[in-house]
């Protein structure tokens, strides 16, 4: 396939490392909701996640990102019930059935705050923080909660 | 280039929706595009048409009002986000049966579909806020 293309496609395929080789188009274009906030105190948490599952309802090729405070947004037992807020925690449980597979953690954030892996859902992936600058630079949109 | 502005806070309260209102105007001066404005979390109080600032402030929502209709942009206010912070249109205040409607005109409301969609068809989908 490739040998039939124009010599003219020769660079873009020269970048392949950093890009993948399919040109961008709407339905490819990949989507990373990087998810800075507690999850409770303030409403940001709840509406990254209603983002992430709308994104994967429409079939959008999301990622998403836990940060600094973010990353207890990934701790179980949660009891937001004792400050009247509704336990949101659930959705994250959903992000595979709606196809988001790629749930990164920053690991230093988590072990700045002592965090326990076994806290963490089968579904996410550790990452450094060197390679959370790769995973933005590698997305083509980013949004930041 | 095609440009989606997303604004996450609120009028007044701090400076994100003013910034935002700013890069809008300059975007499009500079004969940019704005695919969509999409205002979400805190941000949806910017289309209340209630705002009721003293005379010599900058009306937010009469503000981004004039900017719409001046160059025909789309703007979304999530409907979500809306209905939890008491921005309603005619339709949804009937729906809950509120005594009032407040979404300023030139306001739509609609779904988080509408922020994917503009992720994927933007060139540049710029955040504005919270505050933190």
């Amino acid at each position: 396939m490739n040998d039939a293309l124009p010599p003219s496609n020769q660079t873009q395929h020269s970048s392949d490392q950093d890009k993948p080789n399919t040109p961008i188009t709407p339905n490819t274009r990949r989507i990373l909701l990087v998810c800075r906030t507690a999850p409770y105190g303030n409403a940001l948490a709840r509406e990254s996640l209603e983002t992430a599952l709308a994104a994967g309802a429409i079939g959008a090729k999301v990622a998403m990102l836990f940060l600094d405070e973010g990353v207890w947004q990934l701790a179980q037992h949660q009891k937001p019930q004792g400050i009247g807020r509704k336990n949101h925690s659930a959705m994250l449980g959903a992000l595979p059935l709606y196809d988001i597979d790629t749930v990164l953690v920053d690991r230093d954030s988590l072990s700045k705050r002592c965090i326990d892996l076994a806290e963490l859902g089968d579904f996410t992936q550790l990452i450094d923080s060197l390679q959370v600058k790769e995973v933005i630079a590698d997305h083509d949109v980013i949004l930041s909660f | 280039m095609k440009f989606t502005i997303v604004i996450l806070g609120p009028p007044y309260t701090d400076q994100a929706a003013e910034t935002a209102f700013r890069f809008a105007q300059a975007v499009l001066e500079k004969k940019h595009h704005i695919y969509r404005l999409f205002f979400y979390h805190d941000g949806v109080h910017n289309a209340s048409s209630l705002l009721s600032l003293p005379q010599d402030e900058i009306q937010p929502s009469q503000r981004w009002r004039q900017l719409i209709d001046q160059y025909q942009l789309e703007a979304v206010v999530c409907i979500a986000s809306a209905l939890r912070r008491g921005v309603l249109n005619e339709t949804e205040a009937k729906r809950f049966a509120k005594p009032g409607n407040n979404l300023m005109p030139g306001f739509e409301l609609s779904g988080l579909g509408d922020l994917i969609d503009a992720a994927q068809h933007s060139d540049r989908l710029i955040t504005f806020g919270p505050s933190s």
